[in-house]
């Protein structure tokens, strides 16, 4: 079980990884394009803008396992102690009863935009797909949140990372 | 009965001051303020997702583009066209009555009270550094442009869309991402891109035409009392719509003489430019037709023609 | 309007008690509406939000200015600008410090974050600084003050945010940003100077670098300025827009890496990873933020706010005195994020209704986030320095950062008294 958890988040990291990279090699792309021969890349933001979406909808399922959301963390001895735990737990509870709410709207959103053909800008790319995996997305996390709440983070023992955010 | 407004240009935008305000004062005036209306201080969501803001009740009122929504209000595309006419007003006034005599009862545009319709006044070329005469000027030209209608237009002319909102036209054009833009001539001046757009491209008929919309959600418009609804009814519709389409018509000379002031290049399309033009036009038209069927307009045809003899006898007068 | 700022109470105080900032917006706003308008608004608004949001163009910025940095900071080319830095001016009184400040401000030119340049400086500079026996105090209240320099000295994720907020042009910001950036730079080597002349056994002195090895040193420069000519050379000559040019540094900074040897898969694919999620943590904040901002459009606390304002009277300067004066309050408790994500969309219509730039405004803003970042009690900064340090007591690193914080208000009177220092170099473009 552990063992595919791991597989799984090391599977979609790379995806995510691609899909990042991709956005950066884009940009570069039609900037040299545009630049060097006056070939811009058609519909380059709308391409960049899906792939930012992909990157983090991937992502949030990941950072919500991993326990990385960003948290002020100034009071965090008085949380951490004994008499705390029913506020942890209404907190936990709280993270995953709106990932789940977010999950329901976006389902709601997605078969939505397919009635009203909602489409994006320039390459008309129907909006329902990418709705619904967002969607998938939110679901997803709503079991992370839940699981993590129960096992603790699931945290890489040779983690490299630091969380260096912002 | 208060109702909010979500709208997306600018306090100071001539739209806001000179359209929304005077409608909010007027909708208050005639109900002896038992219904007022508050324009909120910031949008509630992008342009394009207004429609829906009125249409699920998020506002109350909202206006925007009918293509900032690229495929979905088919039954409209025509307006937005190759000449569709420069009188904003009395295109405003036709594509009211078009909308009343012929598409009102379509599926798409349940959920809302359609308050006015409105077009622009003939949207026109522009570019950076050189005059834009004959096909051929345009040929590999990049322009911005939004909208599936000026996208294609563009294509077939042998130019290159870049889509992205007017907004950002102005660092576009300075970082060279485009050469030139699609605008009305008022928004030159009201996106202030009078130093990047030095050279303009007239067509009498108009190159294209954005249609607009103010709308209401409609169980907001049926909880309105009876007798306040009758007299909002006679301030909106054909009246607003009609106020809509002056705005534009006081504009867009404006600006057109500030342009020629500051020394612009102003021009008219060549015989040939507008012949392409037509061209591409009469191949739209069949395709609409087509779509709009599809769309569940039964006949496009007599939809166009009523259009086109409207704002025929409205300019005539 | 109770409504309004009673979430925003609500909001602060469930991020104080460890709810994940960007749910603990989202719940608040949507109760918020959904109290003050109603719930049918409230859940038709969040995928509307959330939508917009993360499809929009210009916040792609943040994910490739992020890992420009990381690539920077994981490759150890910040290394080679430390140890140039040093060849140059280790050998005078005060010399680490002074190298330490000069890498963090060259860090700062391809790194969006204050905590990622406060982190990787700590790393590259402070076993010098321990080596020569410099006091904990002078060291680390060097790298956490040089770290602030990170959001405020182009490219800058606070900036983006502080743009797509106010719907202020997000290369018009870094522009910006530039003087300001250099000013506290300058600021920050006299104190260091004055510490150091007053008591020398504080910043005992390096040792000297010959000729041949100075010029040599350079050579780790050049990525640097590179990047930095590129991004802010692009933006000023307005050859590409901010996330063209985040895209733009992004991928020269990976060319650059592979090109010196520094980068295996490995590497490459740990830098990335750490990016996308740094990206989706602040982009779960930016939907609860903006959110927020809906409610109080909705529920007529930005327009009490105004009138508010109004009914005081304060007009001008005096105002945006005031203003500032908040700010720095809440900046002692709060992170600096979370300052321009939750205060910024209710000051800025005020500051606009003044007939205030909002390029200067965000300036000044970003210059009251950074003192906030070194302020006790919560100085994000210093945390970030003590888990990189961990045998650093907080309150010495606190207690060197005195003297900083000081130059840090002089910067500021003079950043509102004279907004030329911050317009003037975009006012020259055109
Ligand atoms: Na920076
Ligand atoms: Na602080």
């Amino acid at each position: 079980m552990h063992a595919t958890a791991w597989a799984l988040r090391r599977a979609v990291e790379t995806v995510m990884a691609v899909f990042l990279m991709a956005m950066v090699a884009l940009t570069f792309a039609d900037v040299i394009g545009r630049r060097l021969f006056a070939a811009p890349i058609y519909g380059a933001h709308d391409i960049t803008e899906h792939l930012m979406a992909l990157v983090v909808f991937c992502g949030l399922p990941l950072v919500t396992a991993a326990g990385a959301h960003l948290t002020i963390d100034l009071l965090d001895r008085l949380v951490a102690q004994r008499w705390m735990g029913w506020w942890r737990a209404l907190t936990a509870v709280l993270v995953v009863g709106l990932l789940a709410l977010l999950a329901w709207l976006f389902v709601r959103h997605g078969l939505n935009a397919g009635r009203i053909s909602e489409v994006s800008q320039a390459l008309r790319v129907p909006r329902e797909p990418l709705y619904l995996f967002m969607a998938a997305s939110f679901a997803l996390s709503t079991l992370a949140a839940a699981a993590i709440a129960l096992t603790g983070p699931m945290t890489d023992p040779e983690d490299t990372h630091e969380e260096d955010p912002l | 009965q208060n109702l909010t407004m979500s709208s997306w240009v600018p306090p100071t935008h001539f739209l806001h001051t000179d359209f929304f305000v005077p409608f909010a004062e007027q909708v208050a005036e005639v109900t002896e303020g038992r219904v007022t209306v508050t324009i909120l201080p910031a949008p509630l969501g992008s342009p394009a997702q207004h429609w829906e803001l009125a249409r699920t009740g998020v506002a109350d009122i909202t206006w925007g583009n009918f293509t900032y929504e690229p495929e979905r209000f088919v039954a409209l595309w025509f307006a937005e066209f190759p000449n569709a006419g420069t009188d904003a007003e009395a295109q405003s006034v036709a594509l009211w009555r078009t909308y009343e005599a012929h598409l009102a009862d379509l599926e798409v545009f349940d959920g809302v009270e359609m308050l006015a319709a409105g077009l622009f006044g003939g949207g026109q070329l522009h570019h950076g550094s050189a005059q834009m005469v004959t096909p051929g000027d345009i040929a590999g030209q990049k322009f911005r442009m939004g909208g599936p209608i000026q996208e294609r237009l563009l294509t077939e002319l042998g130019a290159v869309p870049v889509a992205a909102p007017a907004t950002r036209a102005y660092e576009m054009l300075e970082s060279g991402v485009i050469d030139g833009s699609l605008h009305t001539m008022e928004s030159v001046v009201n996106f202030r891109l009078e130093e990047a757009l030095t050279h303009h491209t007239v067509f009498p008929e108009g190159l294209y035409d954005a249609a607009f919309f103010v709308v209401m959600n409609s169980a907001r418009w049926d909880s309105i009392a009876p007798a306040d609804q009758a007299a909002i009814e006679a301030i909106v519709g054909e009246t607003l719509s009609a106020a809509w389409g002056r705005q534009f018509d006081a504009q867009n000379p404006a600006a057109t003489a500030a342009l020629a002031a500051a020394g612009h290049t102003i021009t008219e399309a060549s015989p040939e430019l507008i012949a392409a033009v037509d061209t591409i036009y009469d191949a739209m038209v069949a395709d609409w037709i087509v779509a709009a069927r599809e769309a569940g307009v039964a006949d496009p045809e007599t939809v166009l023609a009523f259009y086109v003899e409207t704002y025929g006898a409205l300019t005539a007068e | 309007m109770i409504v309004g700022a009673l979430s925003m109470l609500a909001a602060i105080g469930l991020a104080f008690l460890r709810v994940p900032l960007g749910f603990a917006l989202l719940a608040v706003s949507i109760a918020g509406i959904g109290v003050a308008v109603n719930w049918t608004v409230a859940f038709q608004l969040l995928p509307f939000t959330i939508s917009d949001a993360v499809l929009n163009y210009d916040l792609a910025v943040v994910p490739m200015f992020i890992l420009m940095g990381n690539i920077i900071a994981k490759t150890g080319i910040a290394q080679d600008l430390f140890r140039a830095a040093y060849a140059f001016v280790g050998h005078i009184r005060g010399g680490l410090a002074l190298s330490t400040m000069m890498s963090c401000a060259g860090f700062s030119a391809v790194c969006g974050s204050s905590y990622a340049t406060a982190a990787t400086m700590a790393k590259v500079s402070y076993p010098s600084m321990k080596r020569y026996g410099y006091s904990q105090a002078l060291a680390s209240g060097t790298i956490a003050a040089g770290g602030t320099l990170g959001i405020l000295i182009p490219p800058s994720i606070i900036m983006v945010v502080y743009g797509i907020l106010t719907q202020t042009n997000i290369g018009d910001l870094f522009v910006a940003g530039v003087i300001p950036g250099l000013l506290g730079l300058a600021l920050y080597l006299v104190v260091i100077r004055l510490v150091a002349a007053r008591n020398p056994a504080e910043a005992p002195q390096g040792d000297v670098t010959p000729w041949p090895d100075r010029w040599r040193s350079l050579a780790g420069v050049w990525p640097f300025l590179l990047l930095f000519g590129l991004i802010i050379g692009g933006l000023y000559a307005k050859l590409f827009t901010p996330t063209e040019a985040a895209g733009m540094g992004a991928g020269l900074a990976l060319l650059i890496a592979a090109a010196t040897g520094r980068m295996s898969w490995r590497v490459l694919r740990q830098v990335i990873v750490d990016t996308a999620y740094t990206s989706v943590s602040l982009y779960t904040v930016l939907f609860g933020a903006l959110m927020l901002s809906k409610l109080l459009t909705l529920s007529g606390l930005a327009a009490g706010v105004l009138g508010l304002v109004d009914a005081t009277g304060l007009e001008g300067l005096p105002l945006i005195l005031v203003i500032l004066a908040v700010f720095l309050v809440l900046g002692c408790v709060m992170d600096s994020m979370a300052i321009i994500l939750i205060f910024v969309p209710l000051f800025a219509p005020v500051v606009v209704a003044q007939g205030f730039d909002l390029v200067w405004f965000g300036i000044i803003v970003i210059v009251v986030t950074e003192i906030a970042l070194i302020t006790p009690p919560v100085g994000m900064n210093v945390f970030v320095l003590k888990a990189v340090l961990p045998e650093v007591p907080v309150a010495r690193i606190f207690r060197g950062l005195v003297p900083f914080v000081g130059v840090d208000l002089v910067r500021l009177g003079l950043l509102v008294v004279f907004p030329a220092i911050t317009l003037w170099l975009g006012s020259t473009v055109s």
